[in-house]
């Protein structure tokens, strides 16, 4: 079992396929970073790819994590074991007074799929929890999801308590949303801004300066 | 509010516009306000009952203060809402608002859990109490449908539902199916009783999000189509004008609203559409309504909102076929003053003949 076969389940989303690849590419010998960084992040990327070029859509993305998901159950123990490191830290959540996760989870999955650690706040989630989250989770990145236009004004509210709490600078803030623009993130002082999943795991990479 | 015919609901202005003809002036309507505060502000009265969202279950305004709240602001037509979304569950947030966040049927078994609908004679008694509410005041009423294809997701709940389109697809079809079936004898007996006086029909839907179809095209195509021209083909052989609502970035949607044959889209949300470029390519084919960014109104400034009315008159008002609105709906959280701004720009810079100037 090559790791071509474990990129194509993933791709594919066939989760047991990709969780018998792994074991089988596991007993082969091949290593659980070569697996990770050859098969399956690449495999994550080209579904967040296809999804921003409108030929993958959301079941496909969500069952393309769930085969992932199956995938990293199995390599996960072994990572941790071997010391391998996350590309960078997430902390997320959709902001306070909106109770909407779909796009936040879908974000969550493609920034997993990408090689992050994924701390995931939930909904509804206040400025002095996303502090807090800062405080003790020392994050690389906070990412933000509003779906209502009213909601969005805990964005800035956001920002200016983790200014305010003095941990603003040692995070890049990444927001997203239905109602969210460019222009939006720009005029609140966000770093990055993500239209879709698709896009948000590339975002993020490129506000760690990665590839 | 009311000063000159400008300011007053027309409901032939609306329908003139719809069909991509140039009246006195361009239209305003919102489909949906659920903002309690909009209202009051407007009706100039404390209401004694509560505005909840009527699409998630909730009090809708009365028949009687609608039309009132419409004349007040010179807008031409009032929703009537004709809703089955069954079995979602909602949740309150920490600044009191409900929202959904998930469904309860999970698998066949639930299926005869469904919520059952409103009986179809109270419907249409509403109805009614509408029409008689709106008589002689040139406010006119249109009748609001909910869809099966997102009231199926919604009663399955969103994510799981997307996971169900590749894991049991048949149990999600079954589900459209019952919802198509019981939506499909609401509209018939509309029609059947109403049509005359109904300015339009409208179904309320969801298929898109910001960057396209929710699901990919050929499986949507096996979906949707041949339901839809079900559900609309009583208000098509009434000879009423449809409209179609979806949020979510539209150029590969639009075809496929073309064919069902749908005459009116709304919103064409601005975060992800050009509406101007829209015009453009599909204005000769669909009567627009909306985009006025939701963002706009419930920041401002206020003259922002006029500026903006004003572009929109500008470039969106020639030969008719768009009707000023928002981008989503009139929500809590939208300052009344930012609203009734937005409706008074319109009516200033609506003018044909003096489009873009005040006169």
């Amino acid at each position: 079992m090559d790791l071509d076969t474990i990129y194509d389940a993933v791709l594919d989303g066939d989760a047991k396929g990709a969780a018998a690849a792994v074991e089988a590419a596991l007993a082969a010998g091949e290593s659980p970073q070569a697996i990770l960084n050859d098969a399956c992040i690449p495999a994550m990327a080209e579904v967040g790819a296809l999804f921003e070029e409108g030929e993958k859509f959301v079941p496909e993305m969500l069952i393309s994590a769930r085969a992932m998901a199956a995938a990293m159950t199995i390599l996960r123990p072994l990572l941790v074991a071997a010391g391998v490191k996350n590309v960078g830290k997430v902390v997320l959540g959709t902001v306070h007074g909106d109770l909407h996760d779909i796009g936040k989870n879908l974000v969550g999955m493609m920034l997993e799929g990408a090689g992050f650690e994924v701390i995931d706040l939930g909904t509804d989630v206040p400025p002095q929890k996303f502090v807090d989250a800062v405080k003790q989770h020392q994050p690389d990145i906070v990412g933000m999801s509003a779906l209502l236009t009213t909601t969005t004004k805990s964005m800035p509210l956001t920002l200016s308590a983790l200014a305010e709490a003095g941990v603003r600078d040692q995070v890049k803030v990444i927001i997203g949303g239905a109602p969210i623009t460019d222009d939006f993130a720009k005029k609140i002082g966000a770093d990055g801004f993500a239209a879709d999943a698709g896009s948000a795991a590339r975002a993020a990479r490129a506000l760690m300066g990665l590839a | 509010m009311s000063e000159s015919n400008y300011d007053r609901s027309d409901v032939n202005r609306l329908l003139k516009a719809m069909r991509h003809q140039e009246a006195d002036r361009i239209p305003h309507l919102e489909f949906w306000v659920t903002s309690q505060s909009v209202f009051e502000y407007v009706l100039e009265k404390p209401l004694d009952y509560a505005i909840v969202d009527a699409a998630l279950g909730g009090q809708s305004i009365t028949p009687e203060d609608h039309v009132e709240f419409a004349g007040r602001l010179g807008m031409d037509a009032v929703v009537c809402n004709f809703n089955w979304r069954p079995n979602n569950v909602m949740r309150m947030a920490s600044d009191g608002t409900e929202h959904y966040v998930d469904g309860s049927i999970k698998r066949e078994a639930d299926l005869p859990n469904l919520d059952p609908p409103s009986p179809i004679d109270a419907q249409l008694r509403y109805l009614e109490r509408y029409l008689k509410a709106a008589q002689g005041t040139g406010v006119g009423v249109f009748a609001n449908f909910t869809s099966f294809f997102d009231s199926a997701m919604l009663a399955v709940g969103v994510s799981d539902s997307f996971l169900m389109f590749y894991d049991n697809r048949p149990f999600l079809e079954t589900l459209m199916d019952i919802l198509l079936a019981h939506q499909e004898k609401v509209m018939q007996a509309v029609c059947n009783e109403f049509a005359g006086e109904l300015a339009f029909i409208l179904v309320n839907d969801d298929i898109a999000h910001n960057a396209g179809l929710m699901i990919n095209p050929r499986m949507f195509l096996e979906i949707f189509p041949q339901r839809m021209k079900r559900l609309i083909a009583p208000a098509k052989a009434a000879g009423k004008l449809v409209a179609y609502h979806t949020d979510g970035k539209m150029d590969k949607i639009f075809p496929i609203l073309d064919d069902v044959g749908f005459d009116i889209v709304h919103p064409i949300e601005p975060e992800s559409n050009d509406i101007f470029a829209v015009k453009q390519q599909w204005g000769q084919r669909f009567a627009l309504v909306g985009n006025i960014p939701t963002v706009l109104l419930a920041y401002g400034p206020v003259e922002e909102i006029e500026e903006s009315v004003k572009r929109y008159c500008e470039k969106m008002g020639p030969g008719g076929g768009y009707v000023l609105g928002s981008s989503t709906s009139i929500m809590e959280g939208i300052p009344p003053q930012n609203f009734v701004a937005m409706t008074r720009a319109a009516h200033k810079y609506g003018r044909y003949g003096a489009l873009g100037w005040e006169s």
